[in-house]
């Protein structure tokens, strides 16, 4: 068991390419912590450098009380699952799995033999054990990787994106079983991965990087409903979150723009004191938004573009009739954290199956949307950071940020 | 003109049955292919007959019975009896096998170097070596001769050792680098991971996973070792220390050339490389095929 500490790490990839800027995070013992960025994001950087598998610029990297900078991998007491899984063709299953166990332990054959099918009774893989690696699916290769990490039972488990490369139904099912196992086990885990969704789901913590800067550490219900910036509030969450224009009066407390809306005075005035403009962004969740098919009080009117059946609920595509481009306000410097569709200048919104009418498509037929203020969040275009920090952030998340700091 | 149906089938104009069409085909192809292997071999077979009985081809053509009844084994015996056959045999044999042994060596972990560690003047190192293969061998054997000379190396079997492992080196290297940077990085990081150093990932994965490819550079290394001639004429001068390319031309007189005798020699000396090959051409095969497709 393990905790892990990085201070101010820093890698740069030969003269000039900064991939990691000075990363300060402190993991705990038995913590599962996954570090969550579009590619490119420095994450797997981070990842190798406490493998020992790239060397680190400046800064140190703890992990328990020995600095592990210039340890070579095999003494610094982790396992890995590689996104290729990197299981050693030539040898069948059990020796994949035994080879770490015989070269770092004094174990005698049959002590190793009997945590290598203990290993393999809880990843499910015993019949497997005398085959080669490429006469396993997918799935049963992934198993075999953990399988191979877990034996060691090491201080400390790494897994870079281990789960991309199998299909949906069965990554959703891994996902549980590598939660479980690590839970059982307790170990401390670095999670890579570039998939929000399973960010979401597995760890106790989310580290969400942006071209090797630390964006925001938190719980994932923080982040999700906490974003420090823009970035944050639309990497997180899937489908992402809506931005609008809205420029504020303060004084009325009042947003007007995309769209138009009222909060409370003193909130709008703490918003207009950290704001840096006055022309801001609404981030505003599709969950937070309601369809009305009747002019309501502050209501917006809006056109349906498509509506996507979900199965639970339906996801309704909506546009505003004049809106101001997220891109037209924001400063060059400020990363709007596209997701993976690359959607963020989609309005998105979900509603109740057959709540608005099929007929709506594409027909210009308007319906009127009045929106959550007090699930909204405000970013300052400038800045990229969340100016509403006073109403949104809770004493809870404050600590968190508080100990990513330290 | 008839209907075709669809079991007709036309070769050269001429209409036939898909069966007619199909035997044709496969008694073509045949035909073909073993025509092509008895033009290869016919040297070969060529060899036996003359080391049997030394005959001229005509007279062998017109009446192959009188080549068969005067068919004896004596140049076999001249030449195993009567000559340092054996000793050459022995010193090829004994410098092939270390040639062959030391380039798997030193070219396992060369080529590796050059495909997968990061140091500076990688790139110069691959292609200098690659220039060292455009000379012709005979413009480096005078200054070879003259530098070991000096050393102490010539008309000694590890000295001809040593510069076969040079000649062989570069093109091995080469080859082996090729392979290696296909190999996936990960499995060597799995295994230092796993707790090897990077010399033990080397030996116990990249070794193991490279096996066909290390035997295509180790017949490669076998083939040019035991038929090399220029090197061991100028190298070595002793009958009793040279190999058997040099030895064998010491049979060609300047007056008298005993058929028999040479080509019992030849094919003694081509046993090793059948045995060889015979045992390691599916290696051949998947090493030359080797990173065509992604495993």
């Amino acid at each position: 068991m393990a905790r892990i500490l990085f201070d101010e790490v820093t890698k740069i990839y030969g003269d000039d390419t900064l991939a990691v800027d000075e990363f300060d995070l402190e993991i705990e013992d038995g913590e599962f912590l996954t570090l969550v960025g579009p590619s490119g994001s420095g994450k797997s950087t981070l990842l190798r450098m406490v493998a020992g598998l790239e060397d680190i610029t400046g800064g140190e990297i703890h992990i328990g009380d020995t600095v592990v900078n210039n340890l070579p991998p095999r003494n610094r007491d982790i396992a890995m699952v590689f996104q290729s899984y990197a299981l050693y063709p030539h040898l069948t299953v059990r020796d994949n799995m035994a080879f770490g166990l015989k070269r770092s332990t004094d174990l005698p054959d049959y002590e190793i033999n009997d945590r290598v099918e203990e290993a393999a009774e809880m990843m499910g893989i015993e019949p497997h054990l005398d085959q080669k690696p490429k006469h396993l699916s997918g799935g049963q290769r992934q198993r075999v990787a953990t399988g191979r990490a877990i034996v060691r039972d090491p201080g400390v488990f790494l897994f870079d994106e281990p789960l991309s490369n199998l299909d949906a139904k069965l990554r959703k099912h891994m996902r549980t079983e590598l939660q479980r196992i690590q839970q059982q086990l307790d170990t401390t885990t670095i999670y890579v991965t570039h998939d929000q969704e399973e960010a979401m789901t597995m760890s106790d913590r989310i580290a969400i990087l942006n071209y090797g800067e630390l964006q925001q550490v938190g719980p994932p219900r923080t982040v999700y409903n906490e974003p420090e910036n823009v970035f944050v509030a639309q990497f997180i969450g899937s489908p992402s979150m809506n931005m609008f224009v809205s420029r504020l009066d303060a004084d009325a407390g009042r947003f007007t723009g995309d769209i138009d809306v009222s909060i409370d005075v003193d909130r709008a005035r703490a918003i207009q004191q950290n704001a840096t403009t006055d022309q801001l962004l609404l981030g505003i969740r599709p969950e937070h938004v309601t369809v009305h098919l009747e002019e309501v009080d502050d209501s917006v009117p809006a056109t349906v573009d498509i509506i996507e059946p979900l199965g639970s609920n339906d996801l309704l595509y909506f546009e505003l009739e004049d809106g101001t481009g997220v891109q037209e306000v924001i400063a060059d410097d400020v990363e709007i954290g596209e997701d993976e569709e690359e959607d963020e200048e989609e309005y998105k919104v979900f509603i109740q199956p057959g709540s608005v009418p099929n007929s709506y498509e594409g027909s210009g037929e308007v319906v009127h949307l009045t929106f959550d203020t007090s699930h909204m969040h405000v970013f300052d275009p400038q800045t990229g950071e969340n100016v509403d920090v006073e109403t949104t952030t809770s004493v809870d998340a404050q600590a968190e940020t508080a100990g990513a700091d330290d | 003109m008839a209907t075709k149906t669809r079991d007709d089938a036309e070769l050269f104009g001429i209409e036939m049955s898909k069966k007619t069409y199909d035997r044709l085909k496969a008694a073509g192809f045949h035909a073909f292919v073993w025509s092509s292997i008895f033009l290869v071999l016919t040297p070969v077979l060529w060899m036996v007959v003359v080391s049997l009985n030394p005959i001229s081809f005509e007279n062998f053509i017109k009446d192959p019975t009188v080549w068969a009844s005067n068919v004896d084994f004596s140049a076999y015996d001249l030449a195993i009896n009567g000559t340092d056959f054996l000793i050459w045999f022995q010193n090829s044999t004994i410098v092939t096998l270390a040639a062959t042994a030391l380039s798997i060596v030193v070219c396992t972990f060369g080529a590796y170097s050059i495909g997968r560690l990061e140091f500076r003047g990688r790139k110069a190192m691959a292609t200098f070596l690659l220039l060292t293969q455009m000379f012709p061998l005979i413009l480096v054997a005078v200054p070879l001769f003259l530098i070991f000379r000096d050393l102490g190396l010539v008309n000694t079997l590890y000295g001809l050792t040593i510069a076969y492992v040079a000649f062989v080196l570069p093109f091995s290297v080469w080859m082996l680098r090729g392979f290696y940077e296909n190999l996936p990085e990960s499995l060597e990081e799995a295994a230092m991971v796993d707790g090897s150093t990077r010399i033990g990932a080397v030996i116990r994965v990249i070794v193991p996973l490279s096996a066909p490819a290390i035997a295509t550079t180790a017949i490669f290394a076998w083939i040019f070792a035991w038929n090399e001639f220029v090197m061991a004429l100028i190298l070595i001068s002793d009958s009793g220390k040279t190999t058997l390319p040099p030895g064998l031309s010491t049979w060609i007189g300047r007056y008298s050339l005993q058929w028999d005798l040479l080509m019992a020699g030849a094919l003694g000396a081509t046993i090793p490389l059948f045995i060889i090959l015979f045992f390691l051409q599916k290696y051949i095969i998947n090493g030359l095929a080797e990173g065509a497709v992604k495993t």
